[in-house]
């Protein structure tokens, strides 16, 4: 392992030092990554094309975002090239959660955070009661890990239809192809899909016309699908959906074999439909690729990834920093770092120590301090690490120069990343270090999967790692990771039932008053790493005489909406656009819809609230929320 | 018939948990088992789901809603569905799933769904503390109360409303021949449009008598059958019971 930019180097046992002789190694005007147009000569590239080509048009696309509407993105389109030259994404919304926790019990954090997210609330809590348990030292007995397995696997099972067939899936129905590509319905009504067998549509102009809002029979599918895993999740949780059962050190969950076996049931009728859903999301690129091969580079970006894995190994996780890599390593889905399709690390402590979070182009306060140099092992990290960083909101004017969001610019290893669901596959196909499975393998290059019989008969599937990451590879990712979870939540319905027959019951560590007498009163911090619907999730904590002093939270939508770091690299979603042709009919430049766009930036399923949160700077609430409050998860 | 009465709050939101403490209260209470007291502050989605499953006649929305009247305000709407594109009803789902909560997103992701109840009433009170806490301010108790009376109403006139609406389809065209207790059943039909729009019984009640007395005295329609006398003399008797609840002293 060694990092590409910061000044780091390892020794052979994969300890960490600063390498010797920099002054002010993490200075952004010392340690600088390789970047390629930056930002003055972009907008110098674009003066020039504006002087001589009157089709080069500003666009604001507010709201881009199906939910929550709290993320804008400002494009440059060159309607006469058909090319983006331009983008900004801006979060609208400040996200006050880490404000909020300041002081407070860091029991509170599980229920607090939660409220970040009113999709995946259920991800918030459990990431909080990871960090807080690992600062407090409590491992969970191995049941108490399984059932937040389940629980998360069946989170997902709520989380990817949603998005695919409520979020996403309204791209590619009839009603916006025939309103913004009315050249492919000719086309979408004469090819026939290749996986009608499976999914039963003849057409893709069938298909179409079931991907419709409201009335598409995939649509009300993945409604009553979602109802599905949201049960599950309730079985387990009590609710949803912020849960009321996790605590550090395990669950409350009275677990019984009624409960497993009314899991079970909900679990067995998924897997036909995970069946019809990788059909769908299989032939959906195929006409789109053959339709016009330039739709390969719609939210096309380089294969560089982050995820801190999930779903841990019950008799790994041991819930301390020092074990970290080794219990990371034996999740489900391996922690990883891939950049330009290599893979980096699997490391979490490599993770950690490579993560900084800057605001040049954010709407808050320089927040760095160097209150720590190293991790609790000696590694060092950054004045800009989310231990180090403070959260300081500072509203102001619109700037595309200067700040122009309430998102913050997460980089790792100061290389611009890209978070998912999708990254799981990456990283755990790449890795090829997940714990042996029936149903689940990884190859190198790809994932495969055996789907369990149900009304249909058992089916292997396999997922390869893209030649590129674009919209339609996304949401192809986004139907194996569904499936993915799906067998994960079953591997671990396994493991709950052997649990059982062996007698073990406990699924926490600690009762409440033994938890109240547990909380340290010195000095402490922590991580907690875990997964959303979208891909990366991390708390940070520190604490101190039983208190909050610190609280950062980095969601996927944090990292994927970032703006422009101090050198000048555009986030995500940001070169995402850039790199997006523009196809749609520009016959009437005035109808234009950008749906390319629209395309590139929902296929990263952009959850704004829990990257923002609504914003009461002057006492002005600025959306009336309840559960979702946020902007992003 | 089936009424479900459903109170949409944002937790802890002061005076905008209000929905969930009018649950509390009719489930203290001890409303009538045919009656589904519920919260609903989960989720449009999920909600209209939960219509779905129950299929309800009626539906009760109680909740605090800022529509800029004065504190504590208290209104009762009969909601038709709204006419949404389907851009619009896509929005309010899209905003449902990720946890936005309020009145208005239910009945339009409810109309979006095709789960919105035939008859759909909301209880709505003004809030004046939105901030988050627990407890209600003063006018937003007040509210309270008052909007629990008009759900006691609606409670109490659901039975007639449903019953009405059995009536309606049995008098329209030619079926029964011309009499004047029909005519005057028509008319008492149509004043019980009102109530169910306006919350007021108007003519209903002076109706009713001269129901009572045309079916004694006048020659009824002919073609009329024995379920025709019984729902007849069903929503006469539904509104002697009425008078009688509403006669009472709120107190009582």
């Amino acid at each position: 392992m060694c990092f590409k930019t910061l000044p780091v180097e390892f020794d052979a046992a994969g300890n960490a030092a600063l390498r010797g002789g920099i002054p002010n190694p993490y200075d952004v005007t010392v340690t600088m990554p390789d970047i390629g147009m930056d930002e003055n000569e972009r907008a110098a590239r674009i003066e020039r094309l504006v002087a001589r080509n009157g089709h080069i048009k500003d666009l604001n696309m507010d709201p881009v975002t199906r939910i929550a509407g709290a993320l804008a993105v400002h494009v440059t389109a060159d309607l006469d090239k058909g090319a983006y030259l331009d983008s900004h994404s801006q979060a609208t919304l400040f996200r006050g959660y880490e404000v909020i926790l300041m002081g407070r019990d860091p029991r509170d954090a599980i229920f607090v955070s939660s409220r970040a997210c009113g999709v995946c609330g259920g991800v918030h809590a459990h990431c909080a009661a990871y960090a807080i348990e690992q600062a407090m030292g409590i491992q969970p007995p191995p049941l108490g890990t399984v059932v937040r397995n389940l629980t998360e696997a069946a989170e997902m099972g709520y989380d990817n239809p949603l998005h695919l067939y409520l979020l996403a899936g309204p791209d590619y129905s009839e009603s916006v192809i025939k309103s913004s590509n009315p050249e492919l319905w000719p086309k979408a009504e004469k090819w026939k899909c290749p996986s009608e067998h499976i999914h039963g549509f003849h057409t893709m102009a069938d298909l179409m016309t079931a991907l419709n809002p409201l009335t598409g029979s995939l649509y009300r599918e993945g409604l009553d699908f979602t109802r599905l895993s949201r049960e599950m999740v309730v079985i387990l949780t009590g609710k949803y959906p912020h849960p009321q059962n996790v605590v550090p050190g395990g669950v409350s969950t009275t677990l019984t074999l009624q409960t497993l076996n009314e899991y079970h049931s909900r679990l067995g009728k998924i897997f036909d439909y995970a069946q019809r859903m990788l059909a769908v999301w299989d032939d959906i690129p195929t006409f789109f690729y053959e339709a016009d091969e330039r739709y390969q580079f719609v939210g096309y970006r380089p294969t560089s990834h982050i995820d801190p894995g999930y779903w841990d190994d019950p008799y790994s996780y041991d819930a301390t920093y020092e074990n970290c890599n080794a219990w990371g390593e034996k999740r489900w889905s391996t922690p990883g770092v891939v950049l330009d399709g290599e893979l980096v690390t699997t490391r979490l402590t490599d993770l950690n120590i490579g993560l900084e979070e800057f605001i040049e182009h954010s709407y808050y306060e320089e927040s760095k301090t160097s209150r720590y140099a190293n991790d609790p092992l000696g590694n060092p990290i950054s004045p800009y690490h989310p231990w180090n960083k403070r959260t300081l909101p500072k509203p102001g004017g619109r700037d595309w120069k200067e700040k122009y969001t309430w998102a913050t610019a997460p980089r790792w290893d100061r290389q611009v990343v890209e978070a998912g669901c999708y990254s799981r596959l990456l990283m755990t196909a790449k890795a090829q270090k997940m714990p042996a499975s029936d149903f689940i393998s990884a190859t190198g290059s790809s994932m495969r999967f055996l789907i369990p019989k149900g009304e249909v008969g058992e089916r292997e599937v396999e997922w390869q790692v893209p030649e590129r990451w674009n919209a339609f590879e996304r949401n192809r990712g986004r139907a194996y990771h569904y499936l993915f979870s799906q067998l994960v939540g079953l591997e671990s319905l396994f493991e709950a039932y052997k649990l059982f027959q062996q007698g073990e019951r406990r699924v926490a560590t600690l009762n409440p008053t033994e938890l109240e007498k547990a909380i340290p009163q010195d000095e402490r911090r922590s991580v907690g790493w875990w997964g959303a619907g979208r891909g990366w999730l991390t708390h940070h904590l520190v604490m101190d005489k039983g208190k909050i002093t610190n609280y950062q939270i980095v969601t996927p939508s944090t990292i994927n909406a970032s703006p422009r770091d101090p050198w000048g690299q555009p986030g995500p979603y940001e070169e995402a656009v850039m790199n997006t042709p523009i196809i749609e009919d520009l016959s009437d430049p005035a109808s234009f819809t950008s749906i390319d766009m629209l395309r590139a930036i929902r296929s990263f399923d952009p959850c704004m609230p829990c990257t923002t949160h609504a914003h009461t700077g002057n006492g002005e609430v600025t959306r009336e929320v309840n559960t979702c409050s946020c902007g992003g998860d | 018939m089936t009424v479900l009465v459903g109170g949409v709050s944002e937790l802890f939101q002061s005076d905008l948990d209000l929905g969930r403490l009018a649950v509390e209260r009719l489930q203290d209470e001890g409303v009538d088992e045919r009656f589904l007291v519920e919260e609903l502050h989960y989720g449009a989605v999920a909600v209209a789901q939960r219509l779905e499953d129950v299929r309800p006649d009626t539906l009760v929305l109680i909740s605090a809603v800022r529509r800029g009247r004065p504190p504590g305000t208290v209104e009762r709407r009969r909601i038709d569905p709204p006419q949404l594109t389907p851009a619009q009803l896509q929005a309010a789902v899209g905003d449902a799933v990720t946890g936005y909560v309020h009145l208005d997103l239910i009945v339009n992701v409810a109309t979006g769904l095709g789960a919105l109840p035939p008859r759909t009433v909301a209880v709505e009170v003004e809030p004046e503390q939105t901030t988050s806490g627990e407890g209600l301010s003063s006018s937003a108790l007040a509210g309270l109360e008052l909007a629990l009376g008009l759900v006691r109403a609606e409670l109490g006139r659901a039975a007639l409303l449903c019953l009405a609406d059995d009536l309606r389809p049995l008098v329209e065209g030619d079926r029964l021949e011309p009499s004047t207790p029909l005519e005057v059943l028509r008319q008492l039909l149509g004043e019980l449009v009102y109530l169910d729009r306006e919350g007021r019984y108007g003519r209903a009640f002076a109706l009713r008598d001269r129901l009572r007395i045309s079916l004694t005295s006048d020659l009824s329609s002919e073609g009329m059958d024995h379920r025709d006398w019984a729902l007849w003399w069903g929503l006469i008797e539904e509104l002697d019971r009425l008078e009688a609840v509403e006669a009472l002293p709120p107190t009582a």
